[in-house]
């Protein structure tokens, strides 16, 4: 990199006047404590440098300087015209444009020739930076001023060697642009909407790029960078949905207009289809009532339990004949090898899908980084999803096989006595009522059966709309793919909540089955649970003379 | 295999532990998020600052609690049985072993609560 000579004697003068080097504007790494250079690092340092940091060398970074990309440069390359002498040069005049150009870099710097001195090497991309939307201040007026150079690479002091990953560059420069894009004050001043940086945060593209993935397109990969234009300039990258989807098929190939326009960058409440919208309203009351009645429902489980086992510490409570078997089967083989297909599904689509869920969050960034990265984090998601299926699927033909042999015995098919049980439980753990008898299935259980049945169709249905967005563009309007999408995060949030807080407490962790039930592994239940959760069913074999002689344990 | 319920709630414990350690951060952050998301949801910004918003919120962290510590827990006592099963397994002798193992192999589960 070699600065333009006649360039460089044509700024002399102008960098004369501005003295004032000790205010050139401040990067993170020159706003940290300066630190003193090694001896080492003073052995490098050029001696016509050494000159001008024997007063200035405290004002920035040199140890950063010496390891960035402008290394080589000395002081006057860019502040042009200084000698140690006299801080003077001989004047000379400017082109009438470079003056008005010196003029308006004034508004952002005290040091405006020593800027207009990055043209001698970057001519391409200065020149690039004029003509585009975020050097339009530099063409016109503008109420505030827009960015130059050091506002998205730095400090021209320690501008590092792009020696790091993608990863780092990406996460780098997102940070970059929405740093002035998402500032109130800035974007109220300069026009800008301020909904567009929250948009991409949230978008599927925001949250990869937040968990490091390296394929995952930052603002500069659709906008470009030193040329980026106003959406509306027929020359822009995004300036139709034509030109939109020439720049998704970059990455999704075969990605047409329909597609692209999934992108919009605006929020629900702005987008012309409200559709988007109303599924997020439904799924938030739907989540929200739902989760509030199970919660209270464990609550007034919980606080009955704890009154009936110190009522039992008493002698007050019902004793089991000692006559009685330790333990029925349950559930066969083949239920329990769907639970667990379904269980193992369940656990890993939630421990892969949360950390996409929550990216802005450092510890959704950290489960990723420690479930091995995005890419990682996604393969396992997609295979986790066909173990849901593959248990689902299980389940269906083993139903089918049921009904075939005529051994299908509808036990989990809803009844209005399930309504009437549900009221007298509650009253129950209030200590208003009896406990309701229970078939072979409780309410609490259906519940969770049919739940099962509306989350697995709504996971798997939105989750193929997720996994291959192009092909569904083609058949599908745009604002139904968004809701879908949307539909899925928030059916997993569902999911997720009832599963860990709901069905762990009622098969797990209330206070009569702590620390955990045995039934989704050996297939049997204990006869004093038989009998205190399913009491019709316990009645039923002992009518039936049905429970077995006890077995001894292996 | 036997339930072992000591080791389970030896192994619950630890679960709890853990989570403690690991995971309290991280469940409270979730689960606050969760409760952001959904107040958004519910009221559209309009009153997601207010007292109910809040609540909202609130109620989301707790959940993210919940469901994350029940998860520790609940494979704190998984594993807590399986070791004690296998320590149990692998201390007893060999013809133990073998007894184990064609015990293991005939079919024991109890007739069907139909």
């Amino acid at each position: 990199m070699t600065p333009n000579p006649s360039r460089t004697r044509l700024l002399a003068h102008l960098l004369a006047a501005t003295l004032a080097l000790d205010a050139l504007p401040a990067s993170a790494a020159e706003a940290a404590a300066p630190a003193e250079p090694s001896v080492a690092l003073l052995a490098e340092i050029p001696q016509s440098n050494k000159a001008c940091l024997t007063c200035h060398g405290g004002l920035f970074n040199v140890a950063a300087f010496q390891k960035s990309v402008h290394k080589d440069l000395s002081c006057s390359d860019c502040h042009a015209g200084f000698e140690l002498s006299a801080h003077k040069a001989e004047a000379q005049e400017l082109p009438a444009e470079d003056q008005a150009l010196l003029a308006k870099l004034k508004k952002k710097s005290t040091a405006p020739a020593a800027l207009l001195s990055c043209r001698g090497c970057h001519e391409e991309a200065f020149t690039q930076l004029q003509g585009s939307i975020h050097g339009r201040w530099l063409r016109e007026e503008r109420p505030v001023p827009g960015p130059l150079c050091f506002d998205c690479h730095g400090s021209p002091h320690a501008v590092a060697p792009s020696q790091g990953s993608r990863e780092e560059s990406i996460h780098a420069r997102s940070k970059r642009c929405v740093a002035c894009h998402s500032d109130p004050a800035y974007v109220g001043k300069a026009g800008v909407d301020a909904t567009v940086t929250a948009s991409y945060r949230d978008s599927l593209h925001g949250r990869q790029v937040a968990l490091g993935n390296e394929r995952a397109p930052n603002c500069a990969d659709c906008h470009g960078s030193h040329h980026v234009l106003a959406p509306d300039n027929p020359e822009a990258t995004v300036f139709d949905a034509a030109h939109k989807a020439q720049i998704c098929s970059k990455c999704h190939a075969g990605a047409t207009a329909s597609f692209a326009s999934l992108i919009t960058h605006k929020s629900l409440d702005k987008r012309e289809n409200q559709g988007p919208r109303l599924i997020h309203t439904f799924f938030s009351w739907l989540t929200t009532l739902t989760l509030l009645g199970l919660f209270v429902h464990i609550l007034l489980d919980a606080s009955s339990e704890i009154r009936k086992r110190l009522a039992r510490a008493h002698g007050q409570g019902e004793l089991i004949p000692a006559h009685l078997p330790k333990a029925v089967r349950r559930f066969d083989i083949h239920q329990r090898i769907q639970h667990w297909l379904m269980l193992s599904g369940v656990v890993l689509l939630t421990l892969t899908g949360w950390p996409v869920r929550a990216a802005v969050l450092g510890p959704g960034q950290s489960l990723a980084a420690l479930l091995g990265g995005p890419a990682v984090t996604a393969l396992v998601h997609r295979l986790a999803a066909f173990l849901l299926i593959t248990s689902s699927v299980y389940h269906l033909g083993y139903l089918t096989w049921l009904a075939k042999n005529r051994r299908l015995e509808f036990s989990m098919l809803p009844t209005p006595k399930d309504a009437i049980d549900a009221g007298q439980n509650i009253l129950h753990f209030l200590g208003l009522a009896p406990k309701p008898k229970f078939g072979r299935f409780s309410y609490v259980e259906k519940f969770d059966y049919w739940a099962v049945f509306w989350g697995v169709a709504i996971m798997v249905g939105t989750g193929f709309v997720y996994w291959f967005p192009v092909q569904f563009a083609n058949i599908l309007p745009s604002w139904v793919i968004v809701s879908v999408q949307l539909a899925h995060g928030e059916e997993a949030t569902l999911c997720a909540l009832a599963l860990f807080v709901w069905h762990f407490y009622n098969v797990h962790l209330k206070p009569s089955i702590f620390p955990m039930s045995w039934t989704w592994l050996d297939g049997q239940i204990s006869i004093e649970n038989l009998q205190e959760e399913h009491a019709l069913e316990y009645e039923k074999l002992l009518a039936a003379n049905a429970v077995p002689v006890k077995e001894e344990e292996p | 295999m036997q339930t072992h319920k000591t080791a389970s709630v030896i192994g619950a414990l630890l679960g709890l532990v853990a989570f403690a350690t690991v995971a309290l951060h991280p469940a409270l952050s979730f689960g606050r998020y969760a409760g952001e998301l959904l107040a958004g949801g519910l009221f559209h910004g309009g009153l997601g600052h207010g007292l109910i918003g809040k609540l909202v919120v609130g109620f989301g962290s707790v959940l993210g609690l919940v469901a994350v510590a029940s998860f520790f827990l609940v494979a704190g006592a998984v594993t807590g049985t399986l070791v004690k099963n296998l320590t149990v397994r692998l201390a007893a002798p060999a013809p133990s072993r073998q007894a184990a193992a064609q015990t293991a192999s005939a079919p024991k589960d109890p007739p069907a609560a139909r």
